[in-house]
């Protein structure tokens, strides 16, 4: 299915039968890769984590061999310029190239300096590096910036410096490696449409990893598909997304639209092709579906009635917070959480998610009003003690792990803990570890394994502990289609158990999917909170909140529009629905 | 945060790199010539009106402060009790308040007092000198600045950078310290053993993050062109301006009136 290049174009990036090995690798990470990409072109590379897509981009800029060195075979050219030939500071002003992490591409401490720290290394004149500042400054929104430092910056922010850090350097083509995997979804949002007019407006050539169907089928142009270092896929986003199992089974996510019409579609029902991929194409389609008998959904989607009321675990009551009386952080917030609840705690960033959830184990004490955990006052309690109520799983487990071996990370939490024999701690460990599947890797070193089965660690070394309550700060963030899916599935197994979660997340088809219950905030406040349908089909309360609407609460708002009342939110109820109505239907025709 | 640069134009902002170098030093020269509290006291007041007139945020001094406290105290106490009266010239200072010990050992006297006060004084004047050069001055005049002294620029560039990155240091070692209290880790209590394993449970992954930063911004360096050319040019070029020349004045003359001041045997205990 590859395309070939049409010999007439300018090729501004060429592979020539690549073939690459890592310095003491035993396999090779990119094999025998045949690749063009024209001038002016948005291409995006997606693949599981470990098919060798950073590889790919390394090797774009020289990257690979001058920093990494190793087996190469066949020839890379980007710019007509041979990448192994040249050495790295030639490459430099040809590919310019964002990483994931923009804090360590951020080298002076203003904005401005940092972005003429490239143009002073070429020795541009001052002239011309005021201009190229300018423009640099202007195409990534951030005019006004130039004197702000880099560390009262958001993530979105950093890395919009970093990007224009190397346009200031005028490369004609840009390289990002999964630029967007650590920014909220409106900097991503953003950061794509900057993309996209570098390249109609610069007719720059970009070359771009990312996680985020939903994006890459508005923006890309061409999408490259890797696995196991070989190019198994190479064309337009849309026949890609059409072919909805081919992605699963390439471990690459699809746009969740996609997913549940592919999902109907697996139920038996009739989705004729091609294949709705955004909500416009899925609206009439799925209205379609449940035309001529709308009297049978209304007892259809009556929902479960709500669970009596339970115990209240953690009790906050008019919580305000503020760090070094500067703003505040948190006020006055009341909420209740009680025993077995799955919620999900949403809000832009700075709008106090984590505040909040760290005063639930005591990490930060309010500065008025209380907080009590399961009778006790976070006041007068050490984290100490808090956190055998409460467990917290941060966002990154490489802020934590420390240890030789998996079986003593998890044990670390239990030897704080007093009156535990050997044989508990044994037995607790082993427990853990089967809790998150992980019981066959006791033995490894934490750091040979991925970074989703870190991320698993870090919750085992947590639930060693027994809490009653486990906290999980972005539990899929930098994982791929895979990694998420099993992440998801191991907490869903842990709230079954009998754990109360809460998930702090950016991912609202996340928290529709698997929240029983919805907290918003916004500005240090509780705006809303609710089940997942009182939240999600409110679009005006998430546009308050600065989210949006997940597709398929947007799905059925518009079938609402449509005099369809589904009230639904989540992705495989929405597919129950859909398949009784289908079961329904094919009776009443019977 | 601590050592952060804060944008502002402040007059200290304003000033020239190698000025505020010069006040520095001479700062420092100023509280190691005199051993009477007064004098670091008086240096130790003209940097606050610094501060303050500045307008830069006094929390990061007020931390610093606190963090010290504990070192404060066991200096004073080890100053004020290792002084024999002998070791002092002036009557007063001489005096013996009391004996902590019987036999006339670990006399405490009012010049041991003096003396500890001043010591104390004098890390505070360092650390303040140093808070304010780096709250007001950007990586990229200190790097010139150098430049000009011929520093060889990887030299200055390594200075200038692990400067650009403590406050990135600090942010890690929050979230680390966070990760390991939620799982229990005391790092105030317990034995040796369990402290040191308490404390590589902090510093393990701290070190291994700073492995991967340090690769990661090695690849950004390359990524833009750090060593392409020998010239370096800098987007604002430093040059002294009439207020550089006043202050510069300024310093000269207080530092004759210290030299004056030391050579006539003042601020002696």
């Amino acid at each position: 299915m590859t395309q070939q290049p049409n010999p007439n174009e300018r090729l501004q990036v060429v592979f020539e039968d690549v073939t690459y090995r890592y310095p003491r690798g035993t396999d090779d990470v990119l094999r025998r890769v045949e690749l063009g990409i024209r001038e002016n072109e948005f291409v995006a590379i997606v693949g599981r984590t470990g098919a060798g897509k950073t590889t790919l981009l390394s090797m774009v800029n020289g990257l690979i061999p001058h920093f990494f060195e190793g087996e190469i075979a066949g020839r890379v050219l980007s710019a007509g310029i041979d990448t192994q030939r040249s050495p790295a500071t030639t490459m430099a002003r040809v590919v310019g190239m964002v990483f994931q992490d923009a804090e360590t591409q951020i080298l002076a401490n203003t904005v401005e300096k940092d972005i003429a720290f490239g143009p002073s290394n070429l020795g541009q004149d001052a002239e011309t590096m005021k201009r190229n500042i300018a423009a640099a400054l202007e195409r990534t929104d951030l005019c006004g910036y130039e004197r702000r430092s880099p560390s009262g910056l958001s993530g979105g922010e950093k890395q919009r410096v970093a990007i224009a850090g190397v346009l200031a350097m005028e490369p004609p083509i840009l390289v990002l490696d999964e630029p967007t995997s650590e920014l909220d979804p409106e900097a991503s949002a953003h950061l794509f449409t900057l993309c996209d007019r570098l390249c109609t407006e610069q007719r720059m050539t970009l070359l771009l990893a990312s996680h985020e169907a939903e994006r890459l089928l508005d923006h890309a142009k061409r999408i490259i598909v890797i696995d196991e270092g070989k190019i198994c896929w190479d064309g337009d986003p849309r026949s890609l997304y059409s072919d909805v199992g081919a992605c699963h089974h390439r471990g690459i996510s699809v746009p969740v639209i996609a997913e549940l019409m592919w999902n109907l579609r697996q139920r038996g029902i009739r989705i004729d092709d091609p294949l709705p991929l955004t909500l416009d194409e899925a609206v009439p389609v799925v209205a379609g579906l449940f035309s001529g008998s709308k009297k049978n959904i209304a007892s259809i989607t009556s929902s479960a009635p709500r669970p009596a009321q339970r115990r209240v675990l953690i009790d906050v009551r008019s919580l305000s917070h503020h760090y070094n009386g500067t703003r505040d952080a948190l006020n006055g917030i009341d909420l209740q959480i009680a025993r077995g609840e799955f919620i999900a705690l949403v809000g832009k960033n700075g709008a106090g998610k984590t505040t909040l959830a760290k005063h639930f184990n005591g990490l930060l004490k309010p500065t008025a009003g209380k907080v009590i955990v399961s009778g006790k006052d976070t006041n007068r309690y050490s984290i100490g003690t808090l956190s055998k109520t409460v467990g917290y799983v941060f966002q990154n487990p490489d802020h934590q792990i420390f240890c030789p071996s998996v079986r003593e990370e998890v044990e670390f939490g239990l030897r704080t803990m007093e009156g535990l024999t050997e044989s508990d701690i044994a037995s607790r460990t082993a427990e853990a570890l089967r809790a998150v599947g992980l019981e066959d890797r006791s033995a490894r070193h934490p750091f040979t394994l991925g970074k989703g089965e870190r991320q698993k660690l870090a919750v085992a070394s947590v639930l060693a502990r027994a809490p009653e309550v486990l906290v999980i700060d972005e539990p899929t963030t930098g994982l791929d289609m895979e990694g998420g899916r099993a992440m998801m599935a191991m907490i869903r197994r842990l709230h079954r158990d009998g754990h109360t979660i809460i998930v702090i997340t950016h991912d609202m088809q996340l928290a529709a999917d698997h929240a029983e219950r919805v907290i918003v905030l916004s500005h240090g406040s509780v705006l809303a909170d609710g089940t997942p349908e009182e939240i999600f089909l409110q679009p005006d309360l998430l546009r308050r909140a600065g989210l949006t609407t997940p597709p398929v609460a947007a799905l059925s708002l518009a079938l609402q529009a449509k005099g369809i009342d589904l009230r639904c939110v989540a992705m495989n109820r929405f597919e129950e629905i859909a398949d009784m109505q289908h079961n329904a239907g094919a009776a009443n025709a019977r | 945060m601590l050592v952060d640069y804060v944008p502002s134009e402040s007059f200290l902002h304003r000033l020239d790199v190698r000025t505020k170098l010069v006040w520095f030093c001479s700062c420092i020269v100023a509280v190691f010539l005199f051993d009477h509290p007064v004098y670091a006291a008086a240096v130790l007041a003209l940097l606050l009106t610094a501060l303050l007139l500045s307008g830069l945020p006094s929390h990061g001094v007020k931390r610093v402060s606190l963090m010290l406290l504990p070192v404060f105290v066991i200096l004073f106490l080890v100053t004020v009790f290792s002084h024999e009266p002998e070791e002092f010239k002036d009557a007063f200072s001489q005096t013996v308040i009391l004996f902590l010990f019987p036999d006339r050992v670990a006399p405490l006297t009012v010049g041991g007092i003096l003396l500890g006060i001043t010591i104390c004084l004098r890390i505070m004047v360092m650390v303040l000198a140093s808070l304010l050069l780096t709250l007001t001055t950007p990586v990229d005049d200190l790097l010139q600045a150098s430049q000009r002294m011929h520093v060889p620029y990887v030299v200055a560039f390594i200075v200038t950078t692990a400067i650009r990155f403590i406050p990135t240091m600090e942010q890690k070692a929050t979230m680390v310290l966070d990760a390991q209290r939620s799982r229990g880790a005391d790092l105030d209590s317990g034995g040796l053993i369990k402290r040191i394993r308490v404390f590589s449970s902090v510093l393990v992954p701290m070190i291994i993050d700073s492995i991967r930063m340090s690769e990661n911004l090695a690849m950004a360096l390359l990524n833009r062109g750090f060593g392409s050319s020998r010239r370096i040019v800098f987007l604002d070029e430093i040059h002294m301006k009439r207020r550089d020349y006043i202050a510069l004045a300024t310093n000269f003359l207080l530092l004759a009136i210290v030299v004056v001041l030391y050579f006539q045997s003042f601020g002696r205990l």
